[in-house]
């Protein structure tokens, strides 16, 4: 082996899909035992840059050297052979094995020819130990929390003798603690000599744990820095090519009429467990009321409630003055709705339709869209076209399919149908999640204008601080209360923080919130 | 004669260069064809043996057309057999044919159709009728004697024999009739149970029905019901009590416990008539009736339990034979 | 493009497939040409042949649209079978009950044959849409039922006195008529030609098709877009079910003029299956349902031109259902999947 700093040297990489370059020319290298952090906005080329490495694509141009040595990847069978291991944004986990069999699927530890359970559970518990990935081994994995499954899925990747482990968007599913949990992880792989690539778009996560960052911008590489040299507005100027402000804006208007008024509602979820207790607050024009809490503690119930898309089992829920706790979501957005879902992929769009007829959902059945149930296709193909341009969709043509956008391409459809209905009330859930900086900004700043234009506005976002940015008011969840309301211009993290984790201590719950739940069980 | 036809001029040259090979090319006396769906099955083996025989003796040249159960390829079957004027006999055997089979006799009058086990409208076409009534008096008279002996295993003292038939429909109620007829000649205070199974198809039905009938005191059972009927033949293994086969010899389905079988010689029936295709004397139209007279109808002993039969009943079977045979005994029909 | 290029690999699947139906001829001692020779002649030899081909493809046809109507709308309906046993009876009961005018008597007996369909998934329909109860269960068990009860009635209740266990003929009036002088093939394929066409139109531009097919694509987004759920999933049942009635009616009215035992076994399977190898799409099903049709007509012609066994077709399609999903699996991989699929034809 030839001596050499470097575990990984990729050289004049070049990818091209069609027309389109995803990757031009990349040069690009990680030194044994660092934590290298990739970073660019969705549709940089980061995970084409990684499908490369990991032998899921082959570059047209460029070589890529493992710790010193030309290779030739053609498929994953051979990073993994010179170890590479790659833990995926989406995990491919079997939900009805446990974690040790999940761990050792396809490489079962064997004994006279059957597999031998013990040999594969003391094998995880020893890795468990040695890098602090607590995991029980016999736990079913469906089970288990996506904080655990990541786990998982990096022991997986551990057991098949990985030293280079590739972590593709790592944290857009966990929550505050689970990410710092995960740093900790990394930071033992590294001290025990082993080299971590980190791909996201997060400053902050980046600025935290890595060592060394590399910025790509357009399926170019912008630079690769030490992480300690680069600031946080100097990061995002690299990647979106401009400054970006973080400040919180000025908001001129004063709130006005309550538009969304919710009380003593209560709602269970698909278990039948009571998920929503008690909740009551209202949403006035020209106002972002935020919900923040820890993903699962009800939020989701409460947002599919509003929307019409789960029935309360009790309570009541006026917009614009009409009860709609028993309204059809269609008869719901009728009054006043527009709703952009926590879950573009699951709820937000049909993938495989053309963009043009997601554009439409939900108003596809009204003039001039269509005309006695006929589907107008000039009207809604000008309609998206306008749409697409208006909110800055980047794509050629309206007839592709949806799953053809990158994520915050996605997401930017999602948020141009919806907030340019004709509603006045915006329910906003995780509008910027897995999205790239740049798209974050944009979205940012139309539910802004939106307020501006009088729309009341109630937002859920498991990223605090997206919530201290946009709200005016915060309302904090847990286990299925509200349980306490703060006042972003004068709140601090630890204040949220504390009332997130369900501690209700007097100075957390000063604001008097009307929701505040005074005997609730 | 070549047997590719309608073929374009390439796919005809492939073919014919390929089926240079051995095919049933035929300059025979005589060709003849048979249609049904039953052929893996008792009645349709009879044929196909009978078949077998008749080409093996007679120099003719036989194809066997399957149908298979859908409806809609029927009346097709009967127009690719029909159209060229190929076959000098088309046997036709199950009654889910005859639409098909009388569109085809008007399309292509000319072409002899048999069919087989009935008598339809028409009378330009030709019948194989079997007297099934005659040989379900043999099969009751031989019941009712075999139900009133005393010291055989499996006999009880109740007057009571069994009959379980595969649907109602006319050509079952006859061996019905004729074995009622049969029971009451021998012994007029002889009850017969009887029962239809609704099918043809299902021997565990035809299991349940025999074993309810055994439960009744009856203790020899006849069938007329297709595979349905091997279930009652099954039954009477299990039970130890006894059963009367049908239409072809059906003694090692229960040995031991099969006492008889009623025979349809269609086997016989069809190689007569190939024969007298083949001999150049013709077969007519209208029925042929293949009675107890003609042979084409029997009760067949089975031989393993020849030993628990008493002479007498074998003599006065014998006799009976020879009565239904002479006109001395008349057997009702409700055909 | 993307359908020239599905269809190319559809044919090599096709072509592979005809090549291990050979090996298995060649294996029971045939020669594969003289079979495959036989059954192109015996779906096409003569003018008489080709309408037997569309004789036999038109139930497929009818069967696999209502199997088209679910499949789109994320819903199984694998009763087909059962609904066009149900819609074959009713339309007989009707047609040899009732002395009407032609012009009343005909769509009369056709629709009650649809509603007979309908009749027949109505249950299976309401637990789906009411308790999302498997909707794949409760339609293939109802097939069996279907088969069976029908039998029952014709047996018991409506047989034609003598012979066949099969009800009176139906009158005249009631009867679709023939297209030629020398094939019972009938108006019926008319109707299936007709409701393909209007399925597509009604799936790519209509509101309600629009609504159905993204229900089939993504149930939660459809409901979230204001789709109300449980009853277009029980009207798509329904309609799914009555299709499938018409496809049995279009039989008794169209061919067999009476319905009998044995009325049309296995039409609504293979209607379902030629939906599925189509994507679901009704343009397509119809070339599917044609070329069953026309392995099923061919293979008439085995039997009595060759000693092969018609059985042998049955292979045949199994290899070739097996070698095309194969394929449709393969091209999931790439950037089509069968439910971008439906959006570029």
């Amino acid at each position: 082996m030839a001596e050499t700093p470097y575990a990984i040297e990729m050289q004049g990489i070049t990818k091209r899909f069609g027309k389109v370059v995803a990757n031009r020319d990349i040069t690009f290298a990680v030194r044994t035992g660092e934590v290298h952090a990739v970073i660019g906005e969705n549709g940089a080329g980061k995970t084409t840059l990684m499908n490369i490495l990991f032998g899921l694509l082959q570059p047209d141009e460029g070589t890529v050297k493992v710790a010193g040595e030309p290779v030739h990847l053609r498929s994953p069978k051979d990073a993994i052979r010179l170890g590479l291991g790659m833990v995926h944004q989406h995990f491919k986990l079997v939900p009805s094995l446990t974690a040790a069999e999940n761990i050792f699927l396809g490489i079962e530890p064997q004994r006279y020819g059957l597999i031998d359970r013990d040999a594969a559970i003391a094998q995880v518990h020893a890795l468990s130990e040695r890098y602090g990935l607590r995991v029980e081994p016999t736990a079913i994995v469906r089970h288990l929390p996506v904080g655990i499954e990541q786990r998982i899925e990096i022991l997986k990747v551990l057991v098949r003798g990985a030293r280079i482990i590739i972590l593709d968007e790592p944290t857009a599913v966990l929550t505050p603690q689970e990410r710092r949990e995960l740093f900790r992880i990394l930071n033992g792989f590294v001290a025990d000599g082993m080299t971590v690539i980190f791909i996201s778009h997060h400053l902050e996560e980046v600025m935290e744990v890595s060592a060394t960052t590399t910025v790509l911008r357009q399926g170019e590489v912008v630079d690769t820095r030490p992480t300690a040299s680069l600031s946080k507005s100097e990061l995002v100027r690299m990647m979106v090519g401009k400054d970006i402000s973080f400040d919180r804006p000025a908001h001129a208007g004063k709130a006005g009429d309550p538009i969304l008024e919710v009380s003593d509602l209560w709602a269970r979820d698909d278990r039948g467990l009571k998920a929503v207790r008690d909740v009551s607050f209202e949403v006035r024009a020209h106002e972002i009321v935020g919900i923040a809490g820890v993903a699962g503690n009800g939020q989701g119930e409460l947002a599919e409630v509003i929307s019409g898309l789960r029935l309360p089992s009790h309570g009541a829920i006026r917009l614009n003055g009409t009860a709609i706790d028993a309204a059809s979501p269609r008869a719901i957005r009728d009054i006043g709705l527009a709703h952009v879902p926590a879950d573009r992929m699951e709820r937000g769009v049909d993938r495989d339709a053309p963009i043009r007829l997601n554009m439409l959902m939900g108003r596809h059945h009204k003039a001039p869209w269509s005309r006695h149930g006929w589907l107008n296709s000039e009207a809604i193909t000008a309609t998206a076209n306008d749409l697409v341009k208006r909110f800055d969709v980047r794509t050629d043509s309206v007839d592709r399919a949806v799953k053809t956008l990158s994520g915050g391409n996605i997401q930017k459809t999602v948020v141009a149908r919806e907030f340019s209905q004709e509603a006045n009330f915006l329910l906003v859930d995780q509008p910027t999640r897995g999205v790239d900086i740049g798209a974050m900004t944009e979205i940012h700043d139309e539910i802004l204008r939106r307020r501006e234009a009088g729309q009341a506005i109630l937002l859920f976002s498991v990223q605090l601080d997206e919530i201290l940015t946009l709200a005016d008011r915060i309302l904090v969840m847990f286990e299925g209360e509200i349980i306490g309301e703060v006042d972003p211009t004068t709140t601090t993290e630890e204040e949220i923080g504390l009332l997130m984790a369900g501690v209700r201590g007097d100075a957390a719950a000063t604001q008097g919130s009307p929701g505040l739940p005074a005997g609730a069980a | 004669m070549i047997r590719r036809r309608h073929l374009g001029p390439l796919l005809g040259s492939l073919a014919t260069a390929a089926l240079l090979t051995p095919l049933q090319a035929g300059a025979q006396s005589a060709d003849v064809a048979a249609i049904s769906g039953y052929f893996a099955q008792g009645f349709g083996l009879a044929i196909v043996e009978g078949l077998n025989q008749a080409e093996a003796d007679f120099d003719v040249g036989v194809l066997l057309v399957d149908t298979g159960n859908r409806a809609l390829d029927y009346e097709e079957q009967f127009i690719n057999v029909a159209q060229d004027d190929e076959f000098d006999l088309v046997f036709v055997m199950g009654w889910e044919l005859v639409n098909a089979l009388e569109e085809a006799h008007s399309a292509y009058p000319d072409q002899q159709f048999v069919f087989i086990d009935g008598v339809l409208e028409s009378d330009d076409m030709t019948y194989v009728d079997f007297a099934e009534n005659e040989g379900s008096f043999l099969a009751g008279a031989f019941a009712a004697m075999m139900t009133s002996q005393e010291g055989v295993d499996g006999i009880n003292s109740d007057n009571v024999v069994g009959f379980v038939g595969g649907r109602d429909i006319p050509v079952i109620r006859n061996f019905l009739v004729g074995y009622e007829q049969g029971v009451a000649y021998i012994d007029p205070d002889a009850r017969v149970a009887s029962v239809f199974a609704g099918t043809f198809d299902d021997p565990a039905r035809g299991s349940e029905l025999a074993m309810s009938l055994y439960g009744q005191g009856a203790d020899i059972v006849y069938n007329a019901a297709g595979p349905t009927g091997e279930g009652v033949l099954q039954a009477s293994g299990i039970s130890g009590n006894y059963s009367i086969g049908v239409d072809i010899d059906q003694c090692d389905v229960a040995p031991g416990n099969v006492m008889a079988s009623m025979l349809k010689r269609v086997d016989t029936a069809v190689y007569d008539l190939v024969g007298a295709q083949a001999s150049g004397e013709g077969v007519r139209t209208g029925a042929y009736d293949f009675n107890v007279a003609a042979g084409g109808v029997e009760l067949l002993l089975c031989p393993d339990v020849m030993s628990s039969i008493p002479q007498e009943v074998q003599d006065r079977l014998e006799q009976i034979r020879q009565d239904i045979a002479s006109g001395a005994i008349v057997v009702d029909s409700v055909l | 493009m993307r359908f020239f290029r599905s269809t190319f690999e559809q044919s090599i699947a096709l072509l592979l497939a005809l090549v291990i139906g050979s090996l298995i001829i060649v294996g029971i001692g045939e020669n594969p040409i003289v079979a495959y020779a036989t059954l192109l002649d015996g779906a096409f030899g003569s003018p008489q042949r080709i309408a037997g081909t569309l004789l036999q493809s038109t139930p497929i046809m009818i069967a696999g649209m209502a199997a088209c109507v679910a499949f789109r709308s994320g819903l199984f309906n694998i009763g087909v079978e059962g609904q066009l046993y149900m819609g074959g009876f009713a339309a007989a009961l009707i047609g040899f009950s009732l002395p009407l005018p032609w012009f009343l008597h005909l769509p009369l007996a056709m629709i009650v044959a649809v509603i007979a369909g309908a009749a027949w998934i109505a249950v299976p329909a309401f637990f789906r849409a009411r308790y999302n109860a498997n909707e794949v269960v409760s339609t293939i068990l109802l097939n069996y039922v279907a088969v069976l009860l029908t039998s029952y009635f014709t047996i018991f209740l409506f047989k034609r006195p003598g012979g066949w266990s099969e009800t009176p003929p139906i009158l005249e009036s009631s009867m679709l008529p023939t297209l030629f002088e020398f094939s019972r093939l009938n108006y019926g394929l008319f109707i299936g030609l007709a409701l393909a066409v209007g399925l597509h139109f009604y799936f790519l531009r209509t509101v309600s098709g629009f609504e159905s097919g993204t229900m089939g694509s993504n149930q939660r987004y459809a409901e979230y877009g204001g789709v109300n759920i449980r009853a277009k999933i029980f009207r798509m049942m329904l309609v799914s079910g009555a299709i499938g009635g018409l496809a049995g009616g279009v039989e008794t009215l169209g061919v067999h003029h009476r319905f009998m035992e044995g009325f049309a076994p296995g039409f609504g399977f293979d209607g379902v299956i030629a939906a599925l190898l189509a994507n679901a799409n009704p343009l397509l099903t119809v070339i599917t349902a044609l070329f069953f049709g026309m392995l099923r007509s061919g293979s008439l012609l085995l039997e009595v031109d060759t000693t092969m066994s018609r059985e042998i077709i049955t292979v045949l399609q199994a290899l070739i259902i097996l070698c095309v999903s194969a394929q449709v699996r393969i091209g999931r991989r790439g950037d089509a999947t069968a439910g971008e699929r439906r959006w570029k034809y």
